[in-house]
């Protein structure tokens, strides 16, 4: 390792461009077997830069946006970041410390680094300060935690303390750092080639125009900016075109020297990934919509216990699955009528009423999706926060108003409409879907159509009046109350009390307890062994929706 | 002297002062002891010059985890036996007990056995502060043996060991130990009264009973004390901002971090121990270390803080101060310097540190 | 039967005074009331219930459950009274013969209390294996040899705490030949530390008589108001033991009030980390909330002048409060550390009698309001400014000492003499006082949690740490539950492992502590 060292410090360095003052030199410190340090030194103007910095130093920040250093540098607490280098060391033995110029950054090696530790570390750190050094860094794993004796001592000494993955070539380090340190085409060159790479990963990857110029400045460790052309001289831009009309501009600071061609085809580049960035990105936002409808449509039809998968990917396609939602169902009765013998032509009908439905929908605010198949459409109004049940007047308002609007741009068409109460999650989800069913049936009865009909238990008595009165629903209701029954009338009598409040208090133990005026634990024992013994499945909305009735119907 | 009821609390004050850290809970020493004493009578505490020449000077210690030596209490038997076994070993009476070890409870108990035996204790100790192994003793130094080495339970199990050198009585030793439940008495480096004169840490006993009387709580400024009676340094006055442990090998390391307030505010004491405390940086730079005898003194009156029950917010001063000039010859140095616990420190007296720094 | 909880009555027992509280099952505070101790506890206690139960919001019959913390165990050791003649076994033999048991208290509290006292062969090594076999016909000779009467049996075996194998069978020695005694055994007082335990568990026998006693006299008065309510102790951790356990473990009720007084004053805060310091008249108490619970004594507590292992809130207590007196020195001034205590409103400048005190300087320098001024009558030459800031320095000393990192934390403050501390203190991101905090031990006790608190000592060579954590936390959340806990609502509260230095093989010490809510039994 050491062979190796003396012979790259015995070539001369690569020498800068034309118009660049100074060279650049290098120098051994002490003998060859005894050498433990060697250091480059870097002077001169570097292009790239904004006018009037130093040209010859770096600060620590700064080489830590060198290419080849990124992801294998990082600061290990954030002191002394702004801090100027002006030479690079690399320190084999810990106790050689004391030949370090000022301002250097001393790289520890791997087998010193590793007795870097503890209060090692310590002393390391406070004669570095008293050397002035600028930064240090170490050959190491992540540490859990800086010690604060250490952390205190960097920051007295307004030294930056670094940590450098092991593994990584440590003569390419050093290397890189120094030509940072020197400037040159060679920095701008190198800089480029990365931001090349990263162009086409960002093409890979699908970011967006502001995001890749932001990174694309990062590496370049210039400024790179998206928007209207500069005024001003110096600036270098190239014009992103969206759909053949010019849009925004990517623009640099030049200065005039060679350097400025390179930059040139650079911002080429990037102007042309924009475009094919944005455009991808316009075709990319249509997907979804079409993606989530599939997907709600599948989840309501599916049992509950089959559907985990289906809601973790709702929620990974940005549905709110998680909220509370409204299903306003939409019944188109007689697509057949107005497309005789032509089912295409009904086909296309459904699907212009689907678009006018949703983009109605959409326009009166919130969070809306839709589901359904065939000549049934379902919107799911969906919200973040518990919406109460007043919001339900607005859903039926807006479902009024998408009735009105399908039906202006399809004359004739008859729809039945239902519009079921807001409940939560993927279970609420589908107890919505059934009460908008359900509203819909209510309403056939009445004879009405084309317009909104609300899912509310008041509209639904005379409903149950009648369905009680036929004896086969008597039956049913007794069949399944029948183990309740078998307790006896008053401990019944308690136990349907019981069920019907936790039932109507949407399945809330708190909220049951307090309408029963009973202790929590007493609601949660009691619920437990009555839906022990009646044998029901307390997840299946429907098998509930059927107890809430039959509770009711022993009441009337 | 005479050690009576009343001397054994500044012996426990003394002892936790020499103890730099490390020694354990003297309190359960200190009962051990009164109980002893209540039982046999105060015991004289004599100088070795007036031992005769090959009386056998038995020094004496616990060995085993201080958690475990908290609940399995000794016998009380044990000093007796002991005395038994070297009395038929040599042919020759035991004429005193010795303290082996200066600090905790290591110092309390060899009083309580010499109370139980009836005999006196010698006024000296073979280490002139606490260290965790056996053979970290100034007979060492001198090329004593430190065998016959008798192990003792409070079973009546004795085992006695004849080892080529120190420290492989400390290797022996330990897995006894631990076969007896982790705790057991032993004495080792059995000398004639002669070879103690030239061998040990003359006076121990005495200096310690004579600091714990100056410290008595309330009495004036502690440091002051100790900077008149062992010149001691004070290296920080602070409160503790942070305490790391952790266990190798059975045994607990750790270091704490010391923020100054008052004169010392703005300065960082990093203290690092191993049960004993070991090295003392200020700001990163080692102003004491190991042989020397780092103590950190609570501010409230409780005297010298072991290093487990050092704790956030305690309000403390940490002192050093010079050991016995045996451990600093190079074979000591060798024994139980800084690079003897893994420092890669070099060895400079406290008193010199502090010299080049006023 | 067992009824739903409606509302909690909260007594606390203290030094000076009786505080009564009435909370809902929303933990709102329905009625508070505070007299003067009375010498028998008792009447007292009936006094406060009277004050607090019985009118219109809050009718005897409504109140469910009812808890109590009390000082009476601690001065029942103080003052001697109705404590039980108790023989000390300890399980030990050959080993700890040097310190026989009670060597370390105090003559006349030994003389009182001890029927005799016996070292048996057996106990434990740390690892579980037996240190010697247990000698059951020793015991039984011993037990025979005592002159009656011996009320209660304390038995400690050494290591007990990593099994209590030798202390079970030493309890049916002691119920062969004595009958049915009480018999507290140390494995369920305390942790790891002879002396201390031992000292613990012959407390705990000593108590039993008081602790039944005053139970019943409890019990009495609920009755007489009309209350017919589950009872509940308080613990010294702060949590509740149902009457049964107190009963058995009445040594536990020991230092309740600090803790009490300090999970009260959060609760009305509701903070669960914080600091919580008490400024009485005298001196200012200051301890650790963390996690809701007070946080617990490193070194070991003395009761009476009998060291313990005890959970006791660890409370740091220095000379500062209102009365204290302000001293003014040639090279500036001292603070105390006496007081004119209960003597405030006669002796201090503020209410006109002359004698310098914080009270005094906080009117000075405009920090409370009494409605007085400094005038002509107050002397001259204090330097008011300097002595409030030095009390502020001993205060945010104290608050920093107890405070367990150097995060800022918020800080409770009850107490009377609060108007002395200042509006911002470094190290505390807030400072809150809350209403009713005149009553915050009743209210700690009233809205505490059942907890269980096992430690154990494993020697990790068949079992992995893993699953010892598991077997003890498992162990602690069934204390909990036998204390009284809805096992629905039990959780691990704190878990501390410590690793035993110079030990050869691995071995862990676990504490861990389990609470739950209180269950409807």
């Amino acid at each position: 390792m050491l062979g190796l060292f003396a012979a790259l410090w015995c070539r001369p360095l690569p020498r800068s461009g034309p118009g660049e003052g100074g060279g650049s030199a290098a120098r051994f410190i002490g003998v060859a077997g005894e050498m433990t340090c060697a250091v480059a030194r870097g002077s001169g103007r570097g292009p790239g830069r904004p006018v009037g910095s130093e040209w010859a130093m770096a600060t620590v920040a700064e080489l830590l946006t060198v290419p080849r250093l990124a992801g294998a540098v990082e600061p290990l607490i954030p002191v002394a970041l702004d801090r100027r280098v002006e030479s690079v060391a690399v320190l084999e033995d810990l106790h050689a410390l004391g030949t370090s110029p000022p301002d250097s950054l001393v790289i520890v090696a791997e087998t010193a680094s590793r007795e870097a530790v503890g209060y090692r570390l310590d002393v390391l750190l406070r004669q570095a300060s008293a050397r002035d050094v600028a930064a240090l860094a170490l050959v190491r794993e992540p540490l859990p935690r800086l010690h604060r004796t250490a952390a205190e001592l960097a920051q007295r000494g307004n030294l930056a303390l670094l940590r450098i993955t092991p593994g990584i070539g440590l003569a390419d380090t050093v290397i890189a750092i120094q030509q940072e340190l020197t400037g040159g085409v060679g920095r701008l060159l190198d800089r480029a080639r990365a931001c090349l790479a990263l162009i086409d990963e960002a093409e890979r990857l699908r970011l967006g125009p502001p995001a890749l110029v932001e990174r694309v400045a990062e590496a370049l460790g210039a400024e790179v900016r998206l928007g209207p052309p500069p005024a001003g001289r110096g600036w270098l831009s190239a014009p992103v075109l969206v759909d053949g009309e010019p849009g925004p501009w990517i623009s640099t600071p030049g200065d005039g020297t060679d350097a400025d061609t390179v930059r040139r085809l650079l911002l080429h580049r990037l102007a042309s990934a924009a475009e094919r960035l944005e455009s991808a990105r316009q075709r990319a936002a249509d997907v979804p919509v079409q993606t989530r409808a599939e997907l709600l449509t599948e989840l309501l039809i599916r049992e509950p216990h089959a559907s985990r998968d289906l809601v973790h990917r709702a929620r990974q396609l940005g549905i709110p699955i998680d909220g509370w939602h409204a299903v306003v169902r939409l019944e188109l009765e007689n697509l057949a009528e107005l497309r005789p013998g032509d089912e295409m032509g009904a086909f296309n009908l459904a699907q212009l009423a689907i678009r006018v439905a949703m983009e109605s929908a959409r326009g009166t605010g919130g969070t809306w999706n839709r589901a359904g198949t065939g000549s049934t459409i379902l919107l799911v109004r969906s919200w973040q926060a518990e919406a109460g049940s007043e919001l339900q007047a607005e859903v039926a308002r807006a479902a009024e108003l998408v009735i009105g609007r399908v039906r202006a741009r399809i004359p004739r068409l008859s729809i039945r409409c239902g519009v079921g109460g807001i409940h939560v999650g993927s279970t609420g989800l589908r107890t919505s879907a059934l009460e908008a069913r359900a509203a819909i049936a209510a309403a056939l009865t009445a004879g009405r159509r084309n317009v909104a009909v609300r899912f509310d238990s008041a509209g639904l008595r005379r409903v149950l009046l009648q369905w009680y009165a036929l004896d086969d629903a008597r039956d049913s209701v007794a069949r399944l109350l029948e183990p309740l029954d078998r307790l006896g009338e008053r401990r019944s009598r308690e136990a349907i009390r019981t069920l019907r409040a936790y039932l109507d208090a949407h399945l809330s133990l708190s909220r049951a307890a307090e309408m029963l005026g009973l202790h929590r634990n007493t609601v949660a024992y009691r619920i437990q062994r009555i839906f022990e013994l009646l044998e029901v499945d307390p997840d299946d909305p429907e098998q509930c929706l059927m107890l809430q009735l039959a509770c009711r119907a022993r009441e009337l | 002297m005479t050690l009576g009821e009343p001397d054994l609390e500044a012996l426990a004050r003394g002892c936790a002062i020499f103890g730099g850290g490390g020694g354990g809970d003297p309190t359960l020493g200190y009962v051990m002891a009164r109980e002893a004493i209540r039982r046999g009578g105060p015991v004289p505490v004599v100088d070795l010059d007036e031992l005769p020449d090959d009386g056998l000077v038995l020094p004496v210690a616990m060995v085993g985890a201080p958690t475990v030596i908290e609940e399995k209490i000794p016998n009380g038997s044990e000093g007796g036996r002991i005395q038994a076994v070297y009395e038929r070993h040599f042919g020759r009476p035991v004429v005193a007990f010795a303290v082996a070890e200066l600090g905790g409870i290591e110092g309390m108990l060899p009083v309580a056995w010499a109370a139980h035996a009836g005999l006196p204790l010698a006024d000296c100790d073979l280490m002139g502060r606490a260290f965790p192994e056996i053979h970290m003793c100034t007979p060492n130094l001198h090329g004593l043996p430190i065998g016959p080495v008798v192990v003792t339970d409070e079973r009546g199990n004795v085992a006695t060991f004849t080892s080529i050198d120190a420290a492989w009585a400390e290797r022996l030793v330990r897995p006894t130990c631990a076969a007896m439940g982790s705790c057991a008495s032993l004495a080792i480096y059995p000398m004639t009264a002669a070879q103690a004169r030239a061998a040990a840490v003359r006076g121990s006993v005495t200096r310690a009973i004579r600091v714990g009387r100056l410290l008595e709580a309330g009495a004036g400024d502690p440091v002051a004390v100790l900077e008149a009676e062992v010149g001691a340094v004070r290296l920080i006055e602070g409160k503790v901002a942070d305490v790391e442990r952790w266990t190798t090998q059975g045994f607990a390391r750790g270091n704490a971090v010391i923020e100054g307030f008052g004169h010392d505010a703005g300065r960082l004491l990093r203290l690092e121990f191993q049960n004993e405390n070991l090295v003392a940086l200020l700001d990163g730079e080692p102003v004491a270390s190991v042989p020397d005898v780092i103590t950190v003194l609570d501010h409230h009156g409780a005297g010298a803080v072991v290093s487990e029950r050092l704790r956030y917010g305690q309000r403390v001063t940490v002192i050093a101060f010079p050991c016995h000039p045996a451990w600093r010859t190079a074979p000591g140095l060798r024994l139980v310097g800084p690079r003897a616990w893994g420092y890669d420190l070099d060895y400079t007296p406290v008193e010199r540190i502090h010299a080049a720094r006023a | 039967m067992p009824r739903a909880l409606d509302l909690r009555l909260g007594i606390d027992v203290g030094g000076t005074n009786t505080d009564a509280v009435v909370l809902d099952r929303q933990d709102r505070v329905l009625a508070t009331s505070k007299v003067s101790t009375t010498p028998d506890v008792t009447s007292g206690i009936a006094s406060a219930i009277a004050g607090a139960v019985g009118r219109e919001a809050v009718p005897a019959h409504r109140i469910t459950h009812v808890m109590l913390g009390t000082t009476h165990a601690t001065n029942a050791i103080l003052e001697q009274r109705d404590l039980q003649r108790v023989a000390v076994v300890r399980i030990g033999g050959p080993a700890t013969h040097a310190i026989p048991p009670l060597a370390t208290w105090p003559d006349h509290l030994r003389r009182a209390v001890s029927a005799g006292e016996v070292i048996v062969q057996g106990g434990l090594e740390f690892d579980g294996r037996e240190l010697a076999p247990f000698a059951p016909d020793q015991l039984a000779r011993f037990l025979e040899s005592l002159e009656p009467p011996v009320d209660a049996v304390a038995v400690t075996g050494v290591f007990a705490p990593v099994s209590d194998r030798h202390e079970r069978e030493a309890e049916e020695v002691v119920h062969r030949v004595l009958g049915e005694v009480p018999v507290s055994l140390s494995a369920e007082i305390g942790s790891v530390g002879l002396l201390e335990r031992e000292n613990a568990t012959v407390l705990n026998a000593v108590l039993t008589r008081v602790a039944r006693r005053f139970a019943e006299a409890l019990e009495r008065s609920l009755a007489a108001s009309g209350i017919d309510a589950v009872t509940y102790f308080t613990q010294n951790d702060g949590t509740l033991m149902a009457l049964d356990y107190v009963l058995s473990h009445p040594v536990l009720t020991i230092g309740s009030g600090p803790a009490n007084s300090m999970r009260g004053a959060a609760h009305l805060t509701g903070l669960d980390d914080a600091v919580v310091a008490d400024i009485g008249g005298t001196s200012t108490d200051v301890g650790a909330l963390s996690n809701g619970f007070p946080r617990q004594s490193a070194i070991p507590v003395e009761v009476c002048g009998v060291r313990t292992n005890f959970r006791m809130p660890d409370i740091l207590s220095i000379p500062l409060g209102g009365g204290t007196r302000i001293h003014p020195t040639p090279d500036g001034l001292r603070l105390g550390p006496d007081s004119v205590g209960y003597r405030l409103r006669r002796e201090a400048c503020a209410f006109g009698g002359g004698t310098p005190t914080l009270t005094d300087a906080a009117v000075f320098v405009g920090r409370a309001d009494l409605g007085v001024h400094p005038n002509g009558t107050w002397p001259r030459g204090v330097p008011w400014e300097r002595a409030m800031e030095r009390a502020d320095e001993m205060l945010a000393e104290a608050i920093d000492r107890v405070k367990m990192s150097g995060h800022p934390v918020p800080l409770v403050m009850v107490g009377g003499g609060s108007i002395i501390a200042p509006d911002r203190i470094p190290g505390v991101s807030e400072i809150v006082r809350p209403p009713h905090f005149e009553v915050a031990n009743a209210i700690g006790a009233a809205i505490a949690q059942v907890s269980g608190q096992v430690e154990r000592v494993y020697h990790l060579g068949t079992r992995s740490r893993e699953a010892a954590l598991e077997e003890v936390c498992r162990m602690a959340a069934d204390e909990a539950v036998r204390a009284g806990a809805d096992p629905q609502s039990v959780q691990i509260v704190d878990v501390e492992e410590l690793t035993i230095a110079y030990l050869t093989g691995p071995a862990l010490r676990i504490r861990a502590r389990a609470a739950g809510a209180l269950g409807s039994l």
